[in-house]
């Protein structure tokens, strides 16, 4: 696709996932807005191609992901929004009293261990899953959610066990 | 902070990036479409979640690529582009080429680029070398340079390029009428980006020009609006520098050039 007759297509097609994904981190429209267009200047700047490896949506997903979660540095809001993410899951299953906890833990940890922690707590993907979408091996993704756990183990010890 | 934009996963049911897939058409005759497809047929959850992902409206295209086109040219960093692909629309047959994006002045605001509403103009400029700027908010010309322009357009309309130089005088690069017959403007089919028929080879005269993208709802004479060019410009004193706008009432975007000798 060429980067510049190939932008209209690739907005066509991608636009809406883009934007429901930012609108669904972010909780705000016009935020949704700007990142949405932060996504496709990347993609013009990269010649407007999305690599399809794993699909197309999956690449854009990751970086709006990122992008969001660059705009959610501030602390406050992200305590928020996880304290309101942070879902029952059949493999995690944080007491409610402790989901703003975890939301502050999630504030503290890496980048690296943040997204692995979105896309598995928020969206509920699984490892499998994961691992494709940020281009690492399965065992990375558990070893990085192990180290979330265990970070939040240690800063906050009443959090009940991950596995 | 559930809403149509997110949906929690059930046990054994589709993910949010599988919905986005399917309705992206990603997924299209692989396997794990077909899959995909019999989960949500036969899980009035997942459907209801498709229905709420696909009734989301992303900002339209005609406001948000204009705004694209701008916000990439922002003087952040300079991309090098290698795709030859990128370069078809500059007719560029098979000839592989680097294109880099360089970047000028603040989008929509500096004193280089002037846009009056969601037009935005890109100038491709090819280098003897065969390398290729995607110019958005000012940049330098060399004689002998091949310049082609570039739309991104909110709306449909009628599309005229001018350049404004400082002798002063006004020329109307696109339409590009070979015999100098009066030549109608240039047709925009529909919202988006377009790439303009033509190119221009940069002469050796020195100084700046102001290259000027009118979009008009009605079919406009580019003989009348070169009229109204060469008027505003003989307002700014013959400096196309300080032409902020044509006053014709279109949408207009502008790139200032400094064209100056070649580096030797």
């Amino acid at each position: 696709m060429s980067g510049w007759h190939g932008l209209d297509r690739v907005y066509e097609l991608h636009s809406r996932s883009v934007y429901r994904r930012a609108l669904q981190l972010l909780g705000d429209a016009e935020e949704a807005r700007d990142a949405t267009q932060e996504v496709f200047v990347r993609v013009m700047r990269a010649g407007g191609a999305v690599p399809a490896d794993p699909t197309p949506t999956a690449w854009l997903y990751r970086v709006t992901t990122n992008l969001c979660l660059n705009r959610l540095r501030d602390r406050t809001r992200q305590q928020g929004l996880l304290a309101s993410k942070y879902t029952v899951d059949a493999e995690v299953r944080p007491a409610g009293e402790t989901r703003a906890a975890v939301a502050q833990v999630l504030a503290r940890v890496p980048e690296d261990l943040q997204d692995v922690a979105i896309y598995f707590f928020v969206d509920g993907l699984t490892y499998d899953e994961i691992a494709p979408l940020l281009g690492v091996s399965r065992r990375t993704v558990s070893n990085r959610l192990s180290a979330f756990r265990d970070l939040m183990a240690r800063l906050f010890p009443e959090t009940r066990s991950a596995s | 902070m559930t809403s149509p934009a997110s949906s929690p996963r059930a046990p054994g049911c589709v993910s949010d990036l599988e919905l986005d897939e399917l309705l992206a058409g990603d997924l299209a005759e692989q396997p794990r479409e077909a899959v995909l497809r019999a989960h949500v047929d036969g899980c009035a959850r997942c459907r209801a979640r498709l229905a709420a992902f696909s009734a989301v409206e992303p900002p339209p295209a005609a406001t948000m690529l204009p705004r694209v086109v701008r916000a990439a040219a922002t003087p952040r960093r300079v991309t090098r582009w290698r795709l030859a692909a990128a370069l078809m629309t500059l007719g560029a047959a098979a000839a592989l080429f680097a294109v880099r994006l360089r970047p000028r002045g603040e989008p929509g605001a500096g004193p280089e680029e002037r846009t009056k509403g969601s037009l935005a103009l890109v100038v491709f400029v090819k280098r003897p070398s065969g390398v290729v700027d995607i110019v958005t908010g000012g940049g330098t010309l060399h004689p002998g340079d091949e310049m082609r322009f570039g739309l991104a357009a909110a709306r449909p309309g009628y599309a005229v390029v001018l350049g404004l130089d400082a002798a002063p005088s006004v020329t109307v690069y696109a339409p590009y009428a070979a015999t100098g017959a009066a030549a109608p403007p240039i047709r925009l089919e529909r919202a988006g980006t377009t790439t303009l028929p033509g190119s221009i080879i940069a002469d050796a005269t020195a100084g700046a020009e102001r290259i000027v993208a009118v979009v008009c709802e009605a079919a406009t004479a580019p003989e009348a609006l070169r009229a109204r060019a060469l008027a505003a410009l003989t307002a700014a004193s013959g400096d196309p520098a300080r032409v902020s706008s044509l006053g014709t009432g279109c949408l207009e975007s502008s790139v200032l050039m400094r064209k100056e000798a070649r580096p030797r």
